[in-house]
């Protein structure tokens, strides 16, 4: 899967791989089920265990189980989540996007019938793909806006368009670990904390390595896009504000970063104390294109954050 | 009589075939029925199995963001916080449950190049 050299000097995966390591489609692992007002059946059998209407294994959340370990699989039996990165009840926990707000994955995803290969079955309409409600969805099972951004059950978007990638948004967790370092320039700072940047022969700014990096202080390829020490790409230039920032979630401390957070429960303390339940004000604050979502979340009015006041702590 | 016995043979030869096949014919849909139950719970228990996708991209794709941590990691032990504890056996080598080789992160390696392999 990965060549020795890709990896970094603690055996680590190279960059996305290694905070986007969580993939999954919700609608893989989830079970096959009818539908009554939207609301799953699920099945038990003489023992008691949840059965999705193909006699497979599920939890009470739906999510098909390995028998007696409780870890998530997907239709093709292939683990997908340790029962350590799962709640104690068996849910996943909830997952963030790009601004730093949490959803659930339920939340985002259409109710379909299942083929006998377990692939959903969305219909067509005039309005694309809908699901059994006859909300808009993506191929991959995900509700739609007319924007094609994807949304959740009460029309809030949660990544846009552009966000995606072959359909998927990306699976942030609370113990998703990102190296903020990694992507950052070698630069000295100002009183107010911005970097200190020289002009390098095309006009752009680079760092005192002479590497290209953006005005936020980050390596950039010659696309924009941003890219790790190891030249290995981690964000597309389409996901970053107007001034070329990382999204929120990766640059205000939800995430855990190799030892600032020590444990599961900081994070979620963290994460409650700093990302309140979401409400209808979110939605009039919507944002519709990349770089218009800045100081429109919990976190970005909390704190103004730079790469540079990384720099400094580290 | 013979022919007589043959000849109420021949007409009743064809009822009891009638049936005789009636029965297999239940019998075997009954069959084929379970036959079915039993492929579907056997693709179902062992196979899981597949809509057709491959299960995992080989090397792994960042543009379709399919990787799955679990994709590459052995049969680990983890800490209470969810953290994967690497044993080592009395060489030093780290190993998973199984006994395969795996690095300090749990993933399975190739002892001899270093590289990660799929689970």
């Amino acid at each position: 899967m990965f060549a020795k050299k890709e990896l970094d000097q603690n055996g680590e995966i190279p960059n996305p791989f290694c905070f986007e390591k969580f993939n999954f489609n919700g609608h893989n692992i989830m079970g096959d089920f009818d539908y009554t007002e939207g609301k799953p059946e699920l099945m038990k059998s003489k023992q008691g265990f949840f059965m999705d209407k193909k006699g497979r294994r599920v939890n009470k959340h739906g999510w098909m189980v390995l028998a007696s370990q409780g870890h998530i699989v997907d239709v093709s039996g292939r683990k997908k989540f340790d029962k350590a990165h799962m709640q104690a009840d068996g849910d996943l926990h909830k997952l963030l996007n790009y601004q730093g707000r949490r959803y659930d994955i339920k939340d985002v995803m259409g109710i379909f019938e299942k083929d006998d290969q377990s692939k959903i079955c969305p219909q067509k309409s005039n309005k694309g793909l809908v699901d059994l409600l006859g909300r808009r969805v993506s191929d991959k099972g995900y509700l739609l806006d007319a924007s094609d951004n994807v949304i959740d059950g009460q029309q809030r978007v949660i990544f846009m368009k552009c966000d995606l990638k072959a359909g998927e948004f990306p699976k942030i967790f609370p113990f998703t670990v990102f190296n903020l370092r990694a992507i950052l320039g070698d630069f000295d700072t100002n009183s107010s904390g911005s970097p200190i940047l020289s002009k390098g022969r095309d006009g752009g700014f680079i760092d005192c390595q002479k590497r290209t990096v953006n005005v936020r202080g980050y390596l950039i390829d010659q696309a924009g896009n941003i890219i790790d020490t190891r030249g290995n790409l981690v964000f597309d230039k389409a996901i970053l504000g107007k001034d070329g920032d990382i999204p929120p979630v990766f640059r205000t401390g939800l995430l855990k970063d190799d030892g600032t957070v020590s444990n599961m429960s900081d994070l979620m303390n963290e994460i409650e104390k700093n990302v309140g339940p979401t409400t209808t004000d979110d939605q009039a604050n919507r944002p519709t294109k990349r770089g218009q979502e800045e100081g429109e979340t919990s976190m970005d009015s909390q704190m103004e954050d730079t790469p540079a006041n990384y720099n400094l702590a580290n | 009589m013979a022919s007589g016995v043959d000849d109420e043979d021949e007409e009743t030869q064809p009822e009891a075939q009638r049936k005789k096949m009636e029965s297999d014919m239940q019998s075997s849909q009954k069959l084929t029925e379970m036959n079915q139950t039993i492929k579907m719970a056997d693709t179902l228990m062992h196979d899981f199995n597949g809509n057709g996708e491959k299960p995992i991209d080989v090397p792994p794709r960042a543009d379709l963001r399919t990787f799955n941590e679990n994709d590459i990691l052995g049969e680990v032990m983890r800490d209470e916080k969810g953290n994967v504890v690497v044993q080592k056996d009395s060489a030093g080598a780290c190993k998973d449950k199984d006994g395969n080789p795996v690095n300090h992160r749990g993933y399975l390696i190739e002892p001899e190049s270093g590289a990660i392999l799929e689970n």
